[in-house]
């Protein structure tokens, strides 16, 4: 319940807010509906990478264009070790952290804001 | 207690989020960038984001654009406002990044978006002087009602196309390096066309000659760097008379300054010899419709997104195609129903340096005509990505700014001498360029053409025409400086002021011709007249092998077509090779060690086509730079800002004076190096060389596109993955198909003019749409490497229909 309120808030919020409004709707939803903190944080998480990946991969398969390849080799600039990733993977894994993170701690920033003022 | 233990992870957050909102040095933002909602992968969104009906403030009634399936616009439009509104609207929606990056560029302003790296570069660009000129252009052009008229209604389309963004929809570009465009404005045109004056005319050897002379004396300069070539076939054929009286020039009794003894320490990088062009035009009498074909590939940098793009553009008194310059209203090289125009760039000497002796070290004062005269200082003020800030103090005399002060190692500009001041034609602010190029648009004849060249300035061009009147014709055109014979070939002196430019060659007295016997009108950037012109222009043009065999193949066309004249844009043939190699390949075979004999084959038995897959093309080129090497860097070396003869000398001293001096090594002082010795010891060093980088001899290995490289870079070039390489093409710089690493045909353009309606081809090396991920940001490129020419559709009214459509958009005024 908590994992798609996050989804579906999120992406919402996501298609009319900036970026940062993915952390704010996990924080918010946290603080009302999170039992424990480590719910708070893991289903947040979890949200959030789902959201960003799931959405990040039908933009990468929708067909239209490739712009993940270029952007990949843009950041692996010369770098021997990481040409060999593949630019999905690697582009995966940064939004994987960077959605994991913030809405990880900002589900979490929500349960503890609850549990400070109740 | 309870605060502490609970305050910990809203805190995390914030600094998280604070961490992703920000650059990381060269990295951009990553939680905007990565946002699927908001980064690189909305662009991927986009390609037909135009739906067929859109609502626009600043449209006066709707316009209809059809967009073929090229993805080439053709507004309609009920008037001329809207129709350069949605010129800068359109060309916004597909190239904003790119015409900004050009106007930061010679504004001086990339450190503002790429931080300290460009900081000389930029510091260059304004001690040039070229946004303190484009300023006082836009001025004049206030009083331009018309210009003015085009150019605020082009950038009111631009802004309208901003204004509709936000971060989610940003060109890729400003999201990887971090910041916004701001608003789009007349200036900013400006800005645009003066770094064509820059390209094209932003060069200078008078710095690195005037070494020579100080180093060898003017007999040999007179020999070795002479004011006219062995062998030529000028622009406007010899024998065309000269129907005016020319201006008096006067020539001063000194015309050098006093020569230092010490060498002028600044190294001065060569004019590029791939920036260049070809265009011509054939008479009825030479094709098949008996009427004009004309012809143009201009050769500049090559470029992702491109420098062009192309359009129609129709409104009543209007109704034209061709590539428009993104920032640019009109359109620049392209054709109507009744003419056709095309430019190549002239390359006269319109950039030279005066010594200044200033009175003191705070430079406030400079002798001038037996006077102390005040100088301008202007501070100019940088802005770098992270904040700083950096000043730097720019001097003008009354001739133009002195770009270098004093010789510093990291100073970008490898053109300016030291302590001295630059003429330069690009600071010259009458007259309209863009003026021309609207009224060229709308000409129908000779008359019209003519009377439009009238108010051009810079860079110099050699425009080309034809009309369905049947009247071809080429005129040298842009503001000419009079100047006595050799004025500015070395350093001015400053203090004279009979060593000012004295004015300018009258336009009606500017070298042209009009329907020339000989049935075509041609130019490929080499001299623009004989020595009978009655005006000194400049004592070194582009080496004459490309207009030769341009010329050369005019002159045996008969019964011609478009693909004849696209055949001609594609010509390998090597003339160079064909001058010098009959001269070289004895001495080759009376020296020959057998590793040596499969590459003097291939040299005897090449067809002296630079095709994409020749390796004698390769060993051919190597060894004629390594020739060239081996014979001058010994007097004029390069590290000490010298500068080589020319191509034409340098082949003339190869097949008729082998034992000319030049060929014994200065710097071993107990051999005479002989003729034999230099071109043996070349060839072997140009083989050696070839198999070091590119391996052992073979079809693979050596082919000339492998060699050759031909890439069409980014505009960022640390972009890579947006450009690309290793272009499978023929040519070479001294070849009619002028692809060299970095340059070459920018766009080819073929016309058959008609007396109903021309059939035109033509595309470049790029696509129209500026974005990385869309299928027309490279799509002609393969196309052009293989010297293919797309038909053009050119639309007679906004209703025909045509077979190769994508879709309509209509924008209408918005309430």
């Amino acid at each position: 319940m908590l994992y798609l309120l996050i989804i579906i808030l999120g992406a919402v919020g996501s298609l009319v807010g900036p970026w940062w409004v993915l952390p704010l709707v996990a924080c918010l939803i946290c603080a009302l509906k999170a039992k424990t903190t480590r719910q708070a944080f893991w289903v947040s998480a979890a949200a959030g990478v789902t959201l960003w990946t799931g959405y990040s991969l039908i933009l990468a398969f929708s067909g239209k264009e490739n712009l993940v390849d270029k952007i990949g080799a843009l950041f692996t600039g010369d770098n021997a070790l990481l040409a060999h990733v593949p630019s999905l993977a690697l582009i995966l894994t940064i939004v994987t952290l960077v959605a994991g993170l913030t809405t990880g701690f900002a589900g979490l920033a929500g349960r503890h804001l609850r549990m400070m003022f109740s | 207690m309870k605060f502490i233990k609970f305050l910990w992870s809203p805190l995390v957050a914030i600094a998280l989020i604070y961490f992703f909102n920000k650059p990381l040095g060269s990295v951009p933002p990553l939680g905007k960038f990565f946002s699927p909602f908001h980064g690189f992968l909305q662009n991927t969104t986009q390609e037909e984001d135009l739906s067929e009906e859109i609502f626009l403030k600043g449209v006066n009634e709707p316009v209809k654009v059809v967009y073929d399936s090229n993805y080439v616009p053709h507004v309609f439009a009920a008037n001329e406002d809207d129709l350069y509104f949605t010129q800068g609207y359109l060309v916004a929606k597909d190239r904003l990044w790119q015409m900004e990056f050009y106007t930061l560029v010679s504004s001086g302003r990339l450190t503002e978006v790429v931080g300290e790296t460009a900081f000389e570069f930029d510091r260059y660009n304004r001690r040039l002087g070229m946004a303190r000129a484009a300023e006082e252009i836009v001025e004049n052009q206030k009083k331009d009602e018309k210009a003015w008229r085009i150019l605020t209604a082009y950038a009111a389309g631009v802004n309208t196309y901003i204004s509709q963004l936000n971060y989610k929809k940003l060109p890729v570009e400003y999201k990887i390096l971090g910041y916004e465009p701001e608003e789009w404005t007349p200036l900013k045109t400006i800005l645009m066309l003066m770094n064509m004056r820059q390209t094209l005319n932003g060069q200078s050897d008078d710095f690195r000659l005037t070494n020579v002379l100080a180093q060898y004396g003017m007999e040999t300069v007179n020999d070795l760097f002479p004011d006219y070539p062995s062998v030529e076939s000028p622009i406007i054929p010899s024998g065309t008379p000269w129907n005016f009286t020319p201006e008096k020039v006067k020539v001063p009794e000194v015309t050098l300054p006093p020569l230092q003894k010490e060498l002028l320490s600044q190294y001065i990088t060569r004019p590029d010899p791939g920036i260049g062009s070809n265009n011509w035009a054939i008479s009825g009498s030479k094709s098949a419709t008996g009427l004009p074909i004309l012809a143009n590939d201009p050769h500049l940098g090559l470029s992702l997104p491109s420098i062009w793009y192309q359009m129609q553009l129709s409104a009543p008194g209007v109704n034209v195609y061709g590539v428009a310059l993104p920032g640019c209203p009109g359109i620049v090289i392209g054709f109507n129903k009744d003419v056709a125009w095309g430019v190549t760039n002239v390359g006269s000497d319109v950039m030279d340096f005066y010594q200044i002796r200033f009175k003191d070290s705070s430079k406030k004062e400079y002798w001038h005509d037996n006077q102390w005269k005040p100088t301008k200082i202007y501070i100019e003020e940088f802005r770098f990505k992270n904040g700083k800030v950096m000043q730097d103090t720019l001097v003008y005399t009354h001739h133009g700014p002195v770009v270098y002060n004093e010789d510093k190692k990291d100073n970008y500009g490898k053109n300016a001498p030291a302590g001295h001041a630059m003429k330069w034609i690009a600071h010259y602010t009458a007259g309209s360029d863009l003026s021309t190029f609207l009224a060229l648009n709308r000409a129908h004849n000779y008359d019209d053409y003519r009377k439009a060249l009238a108010v051009y300035s810079a860079p110099a061009q050699n425009f080309v025409f034809a009309s369905n009147g049947n009247d071809i014709a080429i005129t040298v055109n842009g503001k000419l400086p009079l100047k006595w014979k050799d004025q500015g070939k070395f350093i001015l002196d400053g203090t004279n002021p009979e060593h000012d430019w004295q004015g300018y060659i009258p336009y009606e007295q500017n070298p042209t011709v009009k329907n020339p016997p000989r049935g075509f009108v041609s130019s490929a950037n080499q001299f623009s007249t004989d020595p009978t012109y009655p005006y000194y222009l400049g004592w070194r043009f582009a080496p004459a092998y490309r207009g030769r065999r341009i010329n050369d193949r005019l002159t045996h066309l008969t019964n011609a077509n478009a693909d004849s004249l696209r055949s001609i844009q594609n010509d390998n043939y090597n003339l160079m090779a064909e001058r010098i190699l009959p001269s070289l390949i004895p001495v080759l075979e009376k020296h020959s060690t057998p590793d040596m004999l499969p590459s003097i084959k291939l040299l005897k038995e090449w067809n002296r086509q630079n095709t994409a897959t020749s390796v004698a093309a390769t060993i051919f080129e190597t060894w004629a730079a390594e020739l060239t090497r081996w014979i001058w860097d010994d007097e004029f070396p390069a590290e000490k800002n010298m500068l080589y003869p020319s191509n034409d000398r340098t082949a003339q001293l190869v097949t008729t004076e082998p034992a000319g001096r030049w060929f014994d090594n200065i710097n071993t002082a107990d051999t005479v190096e002989t003729y034999d010795y230099i071109v043996l010891g070349s060839f072997k060093a140009s083989l050696d060389s070839l198999t070091r980088h590119h391996g052992t001899m073979n079809k693979e290995n050596w082919a000339w596109y492998k060699v050759k490289n031909t890439s069409i870079n980014h505009l960022v070039p640390a972009f890579k993955s947006f450009s690309r390489a290793t272009i499978k093409n023929g040519g070479g710089s001294q070849i009619v198909n002028a692809s060299t690493s970095r340059t070459g045909p920018s766009w080819r353009m073929v016309v058959e003019l008609d007396k109903e309606w021309p059939r035109a081809y033509g595309l470049y090396p790029g696509g129209q749409s500026g974005r990385p991920s869309s299928k027309y940001y490279d799509n002609m490129i393969d196309d052009w490497a293989e010297g293919k020419l797309n038909p053009l559709i050119f639309m007679k009214t906004k209703d025909e229909k045509i077979s190769k459509h994508l879709k309509n958009v209509i924008i209408n005024p918005k309430k």
